[in-house]
């Protein structure tokens, strides 16, 4: 990669936009202000990016190609690494895809399936309870923020489900 | 006195039991369970006992009967129980009881009195302690219940006969949602407590959360400690408390501590217990249930009175009178306590698993931390996602914000996902800093759920666009790279 004034783009899940202009691979500057960055691997295994002399604990939790989770001072943000053109063109594929738009339900934390509220077929609106789920025994009620139809169910009741699980599939209107 | 003790417990609990019963010359012993093979808190006791494989699908701290067992063949004087599991189970200490082992808490009449919260409040009213009005005892069926929400007005919350922890409680607003929060809390409380029963009671919106911290020994001396503001908290569940409140002035600490040493004197309570009230904005305080044990926010108290509770713990089961008159409790200063949880505060407090991969805690003056993790800790879903608590104190309140934010700041943890960010945003929060808040502080108060630094998102950007270039980068620049002119010329001359 050309690293003579490159442009790269951090976009987050609130398509919130960073741009900066990389010289140098160390040399990088945003909005006109020079940035000093270096990451730096403490003895103990703790990350440390330092910014113009201020130190930050921080640590990259995954990556997969451009799309990054980073914790900074213990609190997490997803971005996606993009180039002025590649990031122009997700947003015209994203403006195409708009029309169907499917809402998975996920599991927000791991735990058992204790009753299932809704059917197949069945037509939901915004606020609507789907599912207990248990989990460290406290029972915890799933509601949809879409309006639509249940498209799917994927768990039957006293399944077990791991964090992220795929458990409702709704079409949304 | 007590020679030996069985740590019935894991965890920072078990560390800190241990840590006053090895002061006190008291020989320790900790159980090991196939869970947790060589976890911290095994190295805190003196003596480990291996826990014998069962096929029981129970949580080894559950086990009565094989705890008991062990703790005769060890020939162990005295169970210590902890918090959770066997800590309020009145069959347990009966057990234990029988067997000749001192269950380190109250007799099991009391704590059978006071696990049903329905008996609780027959004695507690007996002695003039201010109630909500409710359901007089059990409330078997949903038509009953909705007849007892009608009579008293809605919002009413359900709770479980034998609850705890805030498990097994609903709030209902209307009469539509009776049938729904009746069986949840109803199944929730039989999964939980093994017992389905549920009470009613009229729903106090916001109130705080007060709670009084009394010690009573076997000769009739009974003396209270002050207080713990525990109002801020999520789900019933507490995540932040502090020593004294500022919610009471000493008048109304007097009333409350009264309330709370009558209603101890006509359970003919013994060892350590606490008092819950809610508190309302005009003052008024209402009884809301008793516990038995010693408590996870212990240590706030323990900074404002200099004394130790577990030791007066073991003191009192050895049957020896009260080392303190209330003339001796002096409350000095303001204690925090943060609870550093394996918890993603960013969804929604997800429990976070994994390994701890590198701990940094803070150290200095009036700083105390209780944990029962280090480095290379597996943090299962097996276990309670607490994992560590920063007890701060400072001469005032300010101090001790200030300093629990600058300790949070040099608390690190490598591997999993903590509430250390969400502690910040408390104690950041200005409403929290004028006192100004209940228990729907976490709801209608706290803007953001995690405190972030000026500038926090533009360094993770800058992060992930550091990383990237780095991965994606030729290992040689442009600095060092050859010019194809002058490369040709030396491949020539090779």
């Amino acid at each position: 990669m050309k690293t003579q004034n490159t442009k790269l783009i951090a976009f987050g899940k609130n398509k919130e936009e960073y741009e900066f202009s990389v010289n140098n691979s160390y040399e990088y500057s945003h909005w006109e202000q020079k940035l000093k960055v270096e990451l730096i691997e403490e003895a103990d295994g703790f990350t440390i990016l330092s910014c113009n002399g201020v130190r930050y604990p921080v640590e990259i939790l995954s990556q997969k190609q451009n799309s990054f989770e980073v914790l900074v001072n213990g609190v997490s943000y997803s971005f996606l690494v993009e180039t002025p053109f590649s990031l122009k063109r997700n947003h015209i594929l994203s403006s195409q895809n708009k029309k169907f738009e499917t809402e998975n339900i996920t599991a927000p934390m791991p735990g058992k399936i204790l009753n299932i509220l809704v059917v197949e077929g069945q037509t939901i609106n915004n606020g609507e309870a789907l599912l207990v789920l248990e989990a460290m025994k406290m029972q915890n009620v799933l509601v949809t923020n879409v309006k639509g139809v249940v498209t799917k169910l994927f768990v039957k009741t006293g399944n077990t489900v791991g964090k992220d699980d795929l458990l409702v599939e709704i079409k949304s209107m | 006195m007590i020679k030996s003790v069985l740590i019935a417990n894991r965890g920072e609990i078990a560390v800190r039991i241990a840590r006053t019963a090895r002061r006190m010359g008291i020989m320790t012993f900790a159980l090991r369970t196939k869970k947790e093979p060589e976890a911290a808190y095994l190295q805190a006791v003196d003596s480990v006992i291996d826990f014998p494989e069962t096929n029981s699908c129970v949580s080894e701290f559950l086990n009565a009967e094989m705890i008991v067992h062990l703790a005769k063949e060890y020939d162990i004087q005295a169970i210590h129980p902890g918090y959770g599991y066997l800590s309020e189970n009145a069959n347990f200490a009966e057990q234990c009881n029988r067997s000749g082992i001192k269950f380190i808490g109250p007799s099991p009449e009391i704590i059978r009195a006071m696990g049903d919260k329905i008996m609780a409040k027959e004695i507690a009213a007996c002695c003039g302690v201010p109630m909500l009005g409710g359901s007089k005892g059990r409330v078997g069926t949903i038509d009953v219940a909705i007849d007892i929400a009608e009579s008293i007005g809605y919002p009413v919350i359900i709770k479980a006969a034998s609850g705890g922890g805030g498990r097994g409680m609903r709030i209902v607003r209307e009469k539509s949602d009776m049938r729904q929060m009746f069986e949840m809390a109803s199944s929730e409380a039989l999964n939980a407590f093994d017992d389905s029963s549920v009470f009613i009671e009229k729903y106090l919106e916001n109130p705080k959360h007060i709670e009084f911290q009394i010690v009573a020994d076997n000769f009739g001396n009974v003396v209270h400690l002050g207080e713990r503001e525990c109002s801020v908290q999520r789900k019933h569940q507490k995540l932040l408390e502090e020593a004294p409140s500022q919610a009471l002035d000493e008048k109304l600490r007097q009333k409350m501590a009264t309330a709370s040493v009558n209603l101890a004197k006509a359970a003919n309570y013994h060892n350590l217990g606490t008092v819950e009230f809610l508190l309302d904005k005009n003052g008024n305080f209402y009884f809301m249930e008793m516990n038995t044990r010693i408590q996870v926010e212990h240590p706030v108290t323990e900074m404002i009175t200099g004394f130790d509770l577990v030791e007066l713990q073991i003191l009192i089961a050895s049957g020896e009178e009260l080392p303190i008159s209330q003339k001796d409790v002096i409350l000095n200063g303001w204690a925090i306590e943060c609870r550093i949880n394996a918890e993603d505060a960013q969804s929604g407090f997800a429990p976070c698993i994994g390994t701890i991969r590198n701990l940094r805690l803070p150290q200095g003056n009036n700083i105390r931390i209780d944990t029962g993790i280090r480095p290379g800790s597996e943090i299962t879903p097996w276990f309670d996602s607490m994992i560590a608590k920063l007890i701060v104190y400072g001469k005032n309140r300010a101090e001790a914000i200030e300093l629990a934010l600058s300790s949070l700041q040099q608390f690190h943890v490598k591997g999993i996902k903590t509430t250390i960010p969400f502690c910040k945003a408390v104690l950041h929060n200005p409403d929290f800093r004028s006192g100004n808040f209940d228990t729907s502080f976490i709801e209608t108060k706290l803007h953001s759920i995690v405190y972030r630094e000026e500038h926090e998102e533009l360094l993770a950007a800058l992060l992930a666009v550091y990383t990237y270039t780095h991965e994606t980068l030729p290992v040689t620049g442009p600095e060092t790279a050859i010019d194809p002119w002058v490369l040709n010329k030396r491949i020539r001359h090779l």
